[in-house]
């Protein structure tokens, strides 16, 4: 799971059935000091362009970006890896703060938060699906 | 000149427009460096537009008062021109301007059209008058009041973008070929 993560183009992947969302560019693998560049819509007219830079690497536990373009002041995420029950558990933990222009605190409660969640929820769902598409095409023997 | 003082207001209210939304929000070329030539143009226009909104609206220009008034005119139009020109170069690293914002820019051009023949229309018999500026609303006070306060903004955005170009200066551009 983690090497599925290790490679920025497959959040593209993972975002596939979610037109607001585009991978601009990315690297081919996820490395300290490396950018990856995405475009979200929002209000179905306004797209927004935030690039990434990648911060922390520890394969296969954890790696986090920041932000480093886009409307906001601070956007920290963090993804942690970990063994659950014979499966992978995923956790994302994301700090953020809108520019105060844009909103500050209280537009990134009101206007990022619901649809932050809303997005994880989605990337959640398509995970599972991936993993266990993935899972059921496995040969036997495969590893 | 009252119908170019409207489309003048209007034209003020789409430019605000892209400015925030497209500009700032979206792209955020203040701190994009592949955006330093773009970010000229728009400091330039700052103070061009600050003086339409306090002329246009409250004066009426006679003689040469009228031909600095096309002057200023055709060096918006100029600045205008090469904006567009530098446009996809400076925004090639997102992949190009969003579709909204060149919807956005055709909608401004043709009210920049409208308004410049309105000019010509009302007032364009003035140029063969004796040179002189007589205040001379044209346009309802809370309109002139809402004008003055979008003179100081675009006066504010202009210098945003100035110290943007300097602030950016040495930084290396992001796309390979930004220069």
């Amino acid at each position: 799971m983690f090497s599925f993560f290790a490679c920025p183009g497959n959040l593209q992947v993972l975002m596939t059935g979610q037109p607001t969302f585009r991978m601009l560019r990315c690297g081919d693998s996820v490395q300290v000091g490396g950018q990856f560049w995405i475009e979200v819509t929002t209000a179905a007219v306004l797209p927004v362009v935030m690039g990434f830079q990648f911060t922390q690497y520890d394969a296969p536990n954890l790696f986090s970006e920041t932000l480093i373009h886009g409307p906001f002041q601070q956007f920290d995420h963090t993804h942690l890896f970990e063994n659950s029950g014979g499966g992978t558990l995923i956790r994302d933990t994301i700090s953020c703060r809108l520019k105060w222009p844009y909103g500050g605190e209280i537009g990134t409660r009101l206007m990022v938060a619901k649809s932050l969640h809303a997005m994880f929820a989605y990337r959640a769902t398509e995970l599972q699906q991936l993993a266990q598409s993935a899972f059921e095409f496995r040969k036997p023997g495969d590893i | 000149m009252e119908v170019a003082s409207y489309l003048l207001f209007v034209l003020g209210v789409l430019g605000a427009a892209d400015i925030a939304m497209y500009h700032s929000v979206s792209h955020g070329i203040r701190n994009h460096p592949d955006s330093r030539a773009e970010l000229i143009t728009h400091s330039l226009r700052g103070p061009t537009y600050a003086v339409l909104f306090v002329l246009l609206p409250n004066f009426s220009l006679k003689g040469w008062w009228f031909g600095l008034l096309v002057i200023i005119l055709i060096f918006d139009l100029l600045i205008s021109l090469i904006d567009f020109a530098l446009e996809r170069k400076s925004r090639s690293f997102f992949n190009g301007l969003p579709s909204g914002e060149y919807v956005l820019h055709t909608v401004i051009a043709m009210v920049f059209g409208a308004m410049v023949s309105s000019v010509f229309y009302e007032g364009g018999r003035y140029f063969y008058h004796a040179t002189s500026i007589t205040y001379f609303p044209a346009v309802p006070e809370f309109l002139r009041a809402i004008f003055v306060v979008m003179a100081v903004l675009v006066l504010i955005s202009g210098t945003q973008d100035a110290v943007a170009v300097l602030r950016l200066g040495g930084q290396p551009m992001r796309a390979p070929n930004a220069k």
